[in-house]
């Protein structure tokens, strides 16, 4: 008897995640995160190549030390980077780091104090470190530790999409698809940051892409928190806590570091991850609704906020209310989230229908449109502008450029096409005659 | 780790600052903490502050007495087990004649190792008699001795895997390092 989720739709697997609480939570994982591709009758062999690729890797970064080889480069003291040797002490440096982590790591709960769980946690851990060149940083030890919470508290599977043998590799490709969503670029050291661009953000930049494209990840999430969410989910509160005039950063590191495993019991982490992945898509670069969820946090604790004057602030954001009921911040991250995503849909079903070229160019006409609707919104005399009026706005200029195409072509071929050929024929006329 | 077993550093007769300024860059570039775990020294170090340099440098350091360490405490001679092998450390100023490999078979006998490591002659030498071993890695410094000629800076690190045992010879020759290897194993 399959499991039930071989027989229903992403997009039901997707509401009963965050309809409440689930069954077979490793796998439900792997399936909304994309670690499982393809259709499901892919994914029992699909999750079996993965395993194996895991061991692949596990044995190229285990020197082989052969003590019978000539000396020269082969021997323990050698400095050579192709040396064995040399690579052996190396990784033995980097896992000596990773343990010192392993062992403090939620050590209140019997399953991280087992040798072999320690033993398993060190491995991925190593294994990612070693083979990205961000390597080992305080932080990645909780992410990966919540994962192993995750199945250790699940149950195998007959068709062995969970299954105690192969822990540590299905722990490993959860964690590794759950960094190349921008977590990864959270962990770049502060001294980096200082080089390769701005570190720190003021309101009119998190507007501007030329900006942000130069940001690193940690300034740009943070500064697009506080000071676009957050100005638009609780204005009264984004502005208190403005004239501090604290950086962002400094109380949203750990939230988004740790992907709030820090913030609350590991029960909890579980079911506030459930609802991430849920709200995840594909198409993505980043948890999205992480943000929103830091953003609801902040105004949980509101009434303790508001009362509290700027010198004392910074002490008070960096320690939150403890949240019994996690469900409230919950559903009111998701549903302002969803709000943002239908806005967004509803635009571009609009519009990308009839021509069909300007599909990725309209998500990118979609974000600026809104950014710019949003920035202007803000200043006094502009409050009126409603996204609406700015799409209209900007359609019109579509069509005055579609327009302009249609002109073109007609000038210079005498002949009616679609927009997306004649885009063409304009482009490559110099290498072409005809097109037929 | 288990690919190579346990590593053992054979260092000895430095004799710093007496005759010699300091160890040679190069090995001061090599011997670093963290790679080895053992360390055997024959002795005549010359100061406290190599002393601990060289404690600095493993968990486990063994330094027998040298005839020129006087206001030490340290031992004439020790025995230690590593895996299946019992090394004998000893200076070698005691064993007359120097150097003579007889004379350090009779103390091997009572000392009851399978290797005898011992310094002195400055003279880095590796020998077997009767199936046991005689390891001298030389002067790390390259010290002036009255016995031997054109003292070569030298010292040996050893690989141990159960009754095998793996050397790894390095030498400052003309301002570079060369290394060679020896293996043998116990009978």
């Amino acid at each position: 008897m399959a499991a039930w989720y071989f027989n229903v739709s992403l997009k039901e697997i997707k509401e009963t995640v965050l309809q409440g609480d689930i069954k077979n939570r490793f796998v439900i994982w792997k399936i909304l995160l994309g670690v499982l591709q393809g259709s499901p009758s892919d994914w029992v062999s699909n999750n079996l190549k993965l395993r194996e690729e895991y061991n692949h890797m596990k044995s190229t970064l285990t020197p082989s030390i052969n003590l019978k080889q000539e000396g020269t480069i082969n021997n323990p003291l050698s400095t050579s980077t192709d040396s064995p040797w040399y690579t052996h002490f190396k990784y033995q440096e980097v896992r000596r780091v990773i343990r010192i982590d392993v062992d403090r790591t939620y050590q209140k709960y019997q399953i991280f104090q087992d040798e072999h769980n320690k033993n398993l946690l060190e491995n991925i851990l190593f294994v990612w470190s070693a083979t990205h060149p961000i390597g080992y940083n305080q932080g990645l030890n909780e992410i990966c530790a919540v994962i192993m919470y995750a199945v250790l508290n699940d149950s195998e599977t007959e068709d062995g999409l969970t299954s105690w043998e192969y822990i540590e590799a299905d722990c490993y490709w959860i964690f590794s698809k759950i960094m190349e969503l921008s977590v990864e670029e959270l962990f770049v050291h502060d001294a980096e940051l200082t080089k390769t661009g701005p570190n720190t953000l003021d309101e009119s930049a998190c507007y501007d892409r030329s900006i942000l494209r130069e940001t690193p990840e940690m300034v740009r999430r943070s500064h697009y928190i506080f000071h676009r969410i957050l100005s638009a989910t609780d204005p009264t509160l984004y502005t208190h806590i403005q004239k501090s005039k604290y950086d962002p950063q400094l109380f949203f590191v750990r939230w988004l570091r740790c992907l709030l495993s820090r913030e609350f019991t590991l029960s909890q982490t579980l079911l506030v991850w459930d609802k991430m992945f849920a709200c995840h898509n594909i198409n993505n670069r980043e948890l999205e609704l992480l943000n929103y969820i830091c953003a609801a946090m902040l105004s949980a604790d509101r009434e303790n906020l508001l009362q509290t004057p700027c010198a004392d602030l910074l002490e008070a954001l960096m320690n939150p209310l403890v949240i019994n009921d996690i469900s409230l911040v919950l559903n009111q991250a998701i549903s302002y989230f969803e709000e943002q995503v239908d806005k967004k849909n509803s635009f571009l079903n609009k519009w990308s229908g009839e021509s069909g070229i300007l599909t990725n160019s309209l998500k990118m006409l979609y974000k600026m449109v809104s950014s710019k609707t949003e920035y202007l919104r803000k200043k006094p005399k502009k409050k009126e502008v409603t996204l609406e009026s700015m799409l209209l706005y900007v359609s019109q200029s579509k069509q005055m450029i579609e327009e302009q195409i249609k002109i073109q072509c007609l000038d210079r071929y005498k002949i009616k096409k679609t927009i997306k050929k004649m885009k063409y024929l304009l482009e490559f006329s110099g290498s072409q005659e005809k097109l037929n | 780790m288990s690919q190579f077993g346990e590593l053992v550093l054979l260092i000895g007769d430095l004799h710093i600052p007496q005759r010699a300024v300091d160890l040679p860059e190069k090995f001061k570039e090599l011997l670093v903490p963290g790679k080895v775990q053992h360390i055997f020294c024959t002795g005549n170090i010359g100061s406290r502050e190599y002393s601990d340099w060289l404690k600095g440098l493993a968990s486990n350091v063994n330094i027998t007495r040298g005839d020129f360490d006087e206001g030490t405490t340290l031992p004439e001679s020790k025995v230690v087990s590593i895996g299946d092998w019992k090394i004998g450390l000893i200076h070698g100023h005691q064993v007359i004649p120097w150097g003579d490999k007889e004379a350090l078979g009779n103390l091997q006998r009572q000392l009851d190792c399978d290797i005898l490591v011992s310094g002195h002659t400055h003279a880095l030498s590796i020998e077997s008699l009767d199936g046991k071993y005689f390891i001298n890695p030389g002067s790390a410094t390259g010290a002036y001795s009255a016995i031997t000629a054109e003292v070569k800076p030298s010292f040996i690190i050893m690989a141990f895997q159960g009754n095998e045992a793996t050397l790894f010879i390095y030498e400052l020759i003309d301002g570079n390092i060369s290394v060679n290897k020896a293996q043998f194993s116990k009978s």
